[in-house]
């Protein structure tokens, strides 16, 4: 696998997995050993896994859409720097829906090996996303 | 510079203003117009503003704050890094204060040199 497939390969979990709304791709593209260093606890190994936490994610916000703004690939490693967005319309993680729109910033790095994703680090602005849902005070907003 | 080059810089910088807390270390690594994509509230611009908003707060709240790189990767001019971050919260604002405690996050950075 080149570089450029692997950049590939992430680029549509993104935009088939996400934005398409089409979680087969998983399937195809994730291995039975993936493992996510950063998804909540619970989550299971190989596609399973990636099929729970974007099921996670589009309970809470149907429209969830990824945007990848730069991206850097080495060896067998891709690195992903973006937004999410997203309407909260669903429940998410305990918070009913409260109609507001998001955007919080993530980077994501991935392992790839044997044309399957094998390995993922995911830092996404999870506070920031709690404040943009007023379940956190923002900074300078509210007591502590 | 070689990526090899800008994966020192970034390396020294985490290590030299982060882990061993000399903020005027930062002059060395860190561009005077550089733009922190990230800036927290009431943040100043470039080197100056980074300096003293951001990371006097990060040593003031958490002073032993300290940033492990697991995984550098470089290409082109720019070298990124996963790191953990860990350390004990004692004084000190940062941002919505918490009770003293022990914290420990894992976070992912993006630099260009």
């Amino acid at each position: 696998m080149s570089t450029e497939e692997n950049k590939a390969l992430t680029r549509r979990l993104f935009a088939e997995g996400i934005n398409q709304n089409n979680p087969n791709v998983f399937d195809e593209l994730i291995a039975p050993n993936f493992v996510n260093y950063d998804a909540p606890p619970g989550m299971q190994r190989g596609p399973e896994g990636m099929h729970q936490l974007v099921a996670m994610f589009r309970t809470g916000f149907p429209d969830a859409h990824v945007t990848i703004e730069e991206e850097l690939a080495d060896g067998d490693s891709v690195i992903h720097r973006g937004y999410f967005t997203g309407t909260h319309q669903g429940d998410f993680q305990g918070t009913p829906p409260t109609g507001k729109q998001i955007k919080v910033k993530t980077i994501d790095i991935w392992r790839v090996a044997n044309g399957k994703a094998v390995e993922n680090w995911v830092q996404m602005d999870m506070l920031g996303l709690m404040q943009q849902l007023g379940v956190i005070p923002a900074p300078g907003q509210g007591t502590a | 510079m070689s990526t090899e080059d800008n994966k020192a810089i970034v390396q020294r910088f985490f290590e030299e203003v982060f882990n061993e807390k000399r903020v005027d270390r930062a002059d060395e690594f860190v561009a005077p117009d550089y733009l922190d994509h990230a800036a927290v509230p009431g943040q100043g611009p470039g080197l100056e503003g980074a300096k003293q908003q951001r990371w006097a707060m990060y040593f003031a709240a958490i002073p032993d704050m300290h940033a492990t790189i697991d995984a550098p990767l470089g290409r082109g001019g720019q070298a990124h890094g996963a790191l953990h971050r860990r350390g004990h919260a004692s004084r000190g604002s940062c941002w919505a204060s918490r009770p003293p405690g022990s914290a420990s996050g894992s976070a992912a950075s993006a630099s260009t040199a």
